[in-house]
């Protein structure tokens, strides 16, 4: 009986110390830094105030100034309205009208460039366009192609990223009211693997500079162009990856790609505000103090007045454990959502003017 | 007591009948569907360097301690390695959960419909009945009368 009992024992730990074995030998690989170096500015923001919210889901759909709107992912026709810094907060809803009904297993997003809001859909699709006072989103110009994602560059003018029919691959285009409504542009998202999750990335617009800007998640690079989607010049991050890490897997049947390996994000969110770009990105520099690293997450300044150059870096701490997950900067504050958080930290003058 | 050490028998059974079906139940779900089950343990963070290999290991030695159950003469050492087995499927849940920056599930049908709650407390059950299992059949070895007795009751039938 005893031995018996030392026999389950001893499996017990075998079988625990392997799997932890397993779990540690899997970490190195991860925390390895990425053998470049950050210029890191500590006491750069600082906490004001946070609000927890009762639901998930929710993203940034833009800023006024000092003024911000969430949207949220499963209930599309619902925003939230933040004032800064005070926090006070109003729940406004999207009057879509009589023929316009939610449809189930579809992707809105609302995208607020005061004075507009814009309601978009990829695969139905739809574009509507509405004033911030009244919330009433209207057709305001050619609509007739299927995006992933549309960002506003111009009052009837889209940027889009879409799936082109001709290579099945991601591709960036112009969409406008004006003949021939819609051209893909092939020489900006460059194919590393499949040329969809590998060129994969997020679009921002910025309204200061009238710039588009791409930034790849699974490499270390950016694109800028002008309101035409026309590149202007692509720029580097610090990071040091430069191929694509991920795996993608085409499953039998053909229909669904998905990623094999874990996300191997470098550039995981970003915004921009006035002429800097700041991107939080998940690798860590050599001169990272890995603890630090790890409880907050770093975001990295490109000035794009300067071809898109490094600037310096900064660190958002967690939140309650929670990293960032969506954010936004203003004039005076960086907007960070952390868990189901909406966290509100002041940025200090120097951070917006000088460097 | 009594009642006990008349259905030691019965309770081991039952035992390795219900890993039986755990086993083949995950395994051929895991089978069925290989190419995804390699794509989730792709994505898992602590096996995604291991290799494509691991997707055919788990479901075979979920299969051979399946088929060492059914063999009475092997189902004590199998029920040592059904106990490993569960342990380290427990300590992997409990690691993902706790330390890992995302969750991933790939224990295929049903058991991917449960929380990860639910799932640890699964398989904490799991882990208890073959312990369960390998005590009574130890005590048995060592009481080589109530083996007997079990023996008659078996021919009976």
């Amino acid at each position: 009986m005893k031995n018996t009992i030392v026999k389950i024992s001893l499996c017990f730990a075998v079988s625990i110390l392997l799997v932890v074995g397993l779990f540690g030998w899997s970490q190195k690989d991860i925390i390895k830094d990425h053998g470049f170096e950050r210029k890191l500015i500590t006491d750069r923001i600082s906490l004001v105030d946070a609000i927890s919210l009762n639901k998930k889901a929710y993203y940034f759909a833009g800023h006024d100034e000092d003024t911000i709107y969430l949207g949220n992912y499963k209930t599309p026709t619902e925003l939230i309205k933040i004032t800064l810094p005070t926090l006070h907060t109003t729940y406004i809803n999207i009057r879509l009208g009589k023929e316009g009904s939610i449809q189930p297993y579809k992707s809105y997003t609302v995208d607020v460039q005061p004075p507009y809001f814009y309601f978009m859909e990829g695969t139905i699709p739809i574009l509507k366009r509405g004033m911030l006072n009244n919330w009433q989103p209207k057709r305001f110009m050619y609509d007739s192609t299927y995006f992933i994602s549309a960002v506003p560059t111009g009052k009837k003018r889209m940027a889009l990223k879409s799936i082109s029919r001709k290579t099945k691959e991601y591709a960036l285009g112009l969409e406008q009211d004006i003949y021939p409504n819609i051209e893909l542009r092939y020489d900006i998202l460059e194919k590393q693997i499949d040329g969809v999750f590998c060129t994969d990335g997020q679009m921002l617009f910025s309204e200061e500079l009238s710039k588009l800007i791409y930034i790849y998640y699974y490499r270390n690079q950016f694109m800028v162009m002008d309101t035409e989607v026309k590149l202007l010049y692509r720029s580097n991050t610090i990071d040091t990856i430069s191929q694509v890490q991920v795996k993608p897997v085409t499953t039998q049947n053909g229909a669904v790609r998905k990623l094999a390996s874990p996300q191997f994000l470098v550039n995981r969110n970003a915004a921009t505000n006035n002429q800097y770009l700041y991107i939080y990105a998940t690798g860590m520099a050599k001169n990272d103090s890995y603890d630090d690293f790890k409880k907050a997450s770093t975001i990295d300044l490109y000035d794009l007045r300067k071809q898109g150059t490094y600037s310096y870096s900064f660190r958002v701490p967690d939140y309650k454990t929670f990293k960032v997950s969506d954010f936004l900067v203003t004039n005076n504050y960086l907007v960070a959502y952390q868990g189901n958080h909406i966290v509100v930290y002041s940025l200090h003058p120097d951070i917006v003017t000088a460097i | 007591m009594k009642w006990y050490q008349k259905h030691t028998g019965l309770i081991t059974e039952i035992i390795s009948m219900l890993f039986i079906l755990l086993f083949v139940y995950a395994a051929v779900n895991k089978l069925w569907d290989l190419e995804n089950f390699r794509i989730q343990l792709g994505q898992s963070p602590m096996l995604t360097s291991m290799g494509d290999w691991v997707a055919w290991i788990v479901p075979a030695i979920e299969l051979v301690i399946a088929g060492m159950l059914i063999v009475p003469r092997l189902r004590h050492t199998a029920l040592y390695a059904a106990f490993s087995l569960m342990t380290m499927f427990t300590a992997y849940i409990y690691i993902i959960l706790t330390y890992s920056p995302y969750v991933p599930c790939s224990c295929g049908g049903i058991l991917e419909k449960m929380g990860w709650k639910e799932h640890l407390i699964f398989n904490s059950v799991f882990v208890l009945l073959a312990m369960t299992g390998i005590l009574i059949l130890s005590q048995k070895r060592t009481n080589p009368i109530s083996q007997t007795s079990e023996r008659l009751i078996l021919d009976n039938k």
